[in-house]
């Protein structure tokens, strides 16, 4: 543990070019993947916990269940779709970090959906209804209510990101683990520890959980920040 | 105006089925009635909060636009002076008319303070001077002043009054107070297992001329 906690911190600090490369690739995935998730899942989930009846119950059984998606089996969807015989094969998304960004929001999406859907279920009530009572428009309702909701919205934001960052699964099925193009930490550990350098695996680990730590306590400042 | 008759039905069970309502513009209506009379329903139904059984309208009145409090108003996440102009432009009229009213609860040393970590009183003041911000034809407060301090009700029922007053809209208002009823309303809407005669004029009312159930209610105000 010691030695690889020293080869990360020497990692880090020779500015070793695949390294550098290898953060690029995972934190440019991680934030688009989960931004897209957020932009795509919020609405969604803010829209689902409004609804009623049996579609409601009906949206909410599908998307719990998408919750659930195993990442490989996320990989292989997208690894048919966009290989050479798949339809969207003219994208040429296979092996890309575009590709491995549609993988993630795939897996993503679903889980700020039921977030915010739980979050917001018998909330929104009381906002609504104060809002509708003053005259407001739907338009103005809505922004108030998201408004109303940032904190946990930041927090749905972090929990895609913590699940972007950590996946394995799809990106190494679409992005395919290539040195300088789609290498990111995950695959990166794994292939390192494959080939038995354990303790370059356990320093990319370290340095990955590093960067975790560095984005969570930024976002909780932040939060302090908004919240006063 | 007139209000059509409104039934409310939930699971087989009719918790509001009032006749047909003749309403006079610019006068303040109590609503008054026991715990779950339908009293909140009448009015959740008037601000279309709560769909009725069967459509109604409300004729007599040109474009009726319809303000309304509800029993527990949600205090947005920010300042009590943003609280109260939140909607509205942000023009020195609209600011000095929030101050005014804000001040006139005594509450300008609070006015940058976070609304949702008021007190319950706090939290309904901010919720009234929200209202009273707004011009609406038909204002509708369903318990505005259920937690305040005796100074703020007074306050309260002096702001409701000189705004109806000054924007000549009708107010109906929920209250469980008779003598807050006398000090502030022309008639009363009694509602007793969710049917109402319609808008008696207070005096007969509180003389026991509107009815057995009135009369009930009335006697345990007495008591």
């Amino acid at each position: 543990m010691k030695t690889a906690l020293l080869q990360a911190i020497e990692l880090i600090a020779s500015r070793n070019g695949q390294l550098m490369n290898i953060i690029s690739v995972t934190l440019r995935m991680s934030i688009a993947s989960s931004l897209a998730a957020l932009l795509l899942g919020v609405p969604m989930g803010a829209l689902l916990s409004r609804g009623k009846g049996i579609p409601r119950k009906v949206l909410i059984v599908i998307n719990r269940t998408l919750m659930g998606l195993p990442p490989v089996v996320c990989g292989l969807i997208c690894y048919i779709l966009f290989s050479g015989v798949g339809p969207l094969r003219h994208l040429k998304l296979l092996f890309t970090v575009k590709g491995m960004i549609i993988a993630q929001v795939m897996l993503i999406t679903p889980l700020v959906i039921g977030n915010t859907e739980t979050y917001l279920n018998g909330r929104t009530d009381g906002i609504d209804e104060t809002a509708k009572g003053l005259g407001l428009a739907a338009g103005r309702r809505f922004l108030l209510t998201l408004n109303e909701c940032r904190y946990q919205i930041v927090s749905t934001y972090l929990f895609g990101f913590s699940r972007a960052i950590a996946e394995v699964g799809a990106v190494s099925m679409v992005g395919g683990a290539i040195a300088f193009k789609t290498n990111v930490m995950t695959t990166a550990i794994m292939m390192y520890t494959n080939m038995g350098n354990v303790t370059l695996g356990l320093a990319l680990g370290i340095i990955l959980l590093c960067m975790a730590l560095v984005l969570n306590v930024t976002v909780y400042i932040l939060q302090a920040v908004v919240d006063r | 105006m007139k209000i059509d008759p409104i039934r409310k039905t939930y699971q087989s069970r009719t918790v509001l089925d009032t006749c047909s309502m003749e309403i006079e513009q610019g006068r303040i209506y109590a609503v008054a009635g026991a715990n779950g009379s339908g009293k909140s329903t009448l009015l959740r139904c008037l601000a279309g909060i709560e769909k009725p059984d069967v459509p109604f309208s409300v004729t007599g009145a040109e474009q009726l636009s319809m303000g309304y409090l509800p029993q527990s108003s949600y205090p947005f996440k920010m300042s009590l002076l943003k609280n109260v102009l939140v909607g509205l432009p942000r023009s020195g009229e609209n600011v000095s008319r929030a101050k005014d009213l804000i001040e006139a609860f005594d509450l300008g040393e609070l006015s940058s303070s976070r609304a949702d970590r008021l007190s319950g009183g706090e939290k309904q003041k901010t919720a009234l001077m929200r209202i009273l911000m707004r011009r609406f034809g038909l204002l509708l407060l369903d318990e505005p002043t259920s937690a305040m301090d005796p100074r703020g009700v007074l306050t309260a029922e002096e702001l409701i009054t000189s705004h109806a007053k000054e924007t000549g809209c009708t107010v109906m208002m929920v209250t469980h107070f008779m003598k807050q009823a006398e000090r502030i309303a022309d008639e009363i809407i009694f509602l007793s297992s969710g049917r109402t005669d319609g808008p008696v004029e207070l005096s007969r009312f509180l003389s026991g001329q509107a009815g057995d159930a009135a009369r009930e209610y009335l006697e345990f105000w007495g008591a």
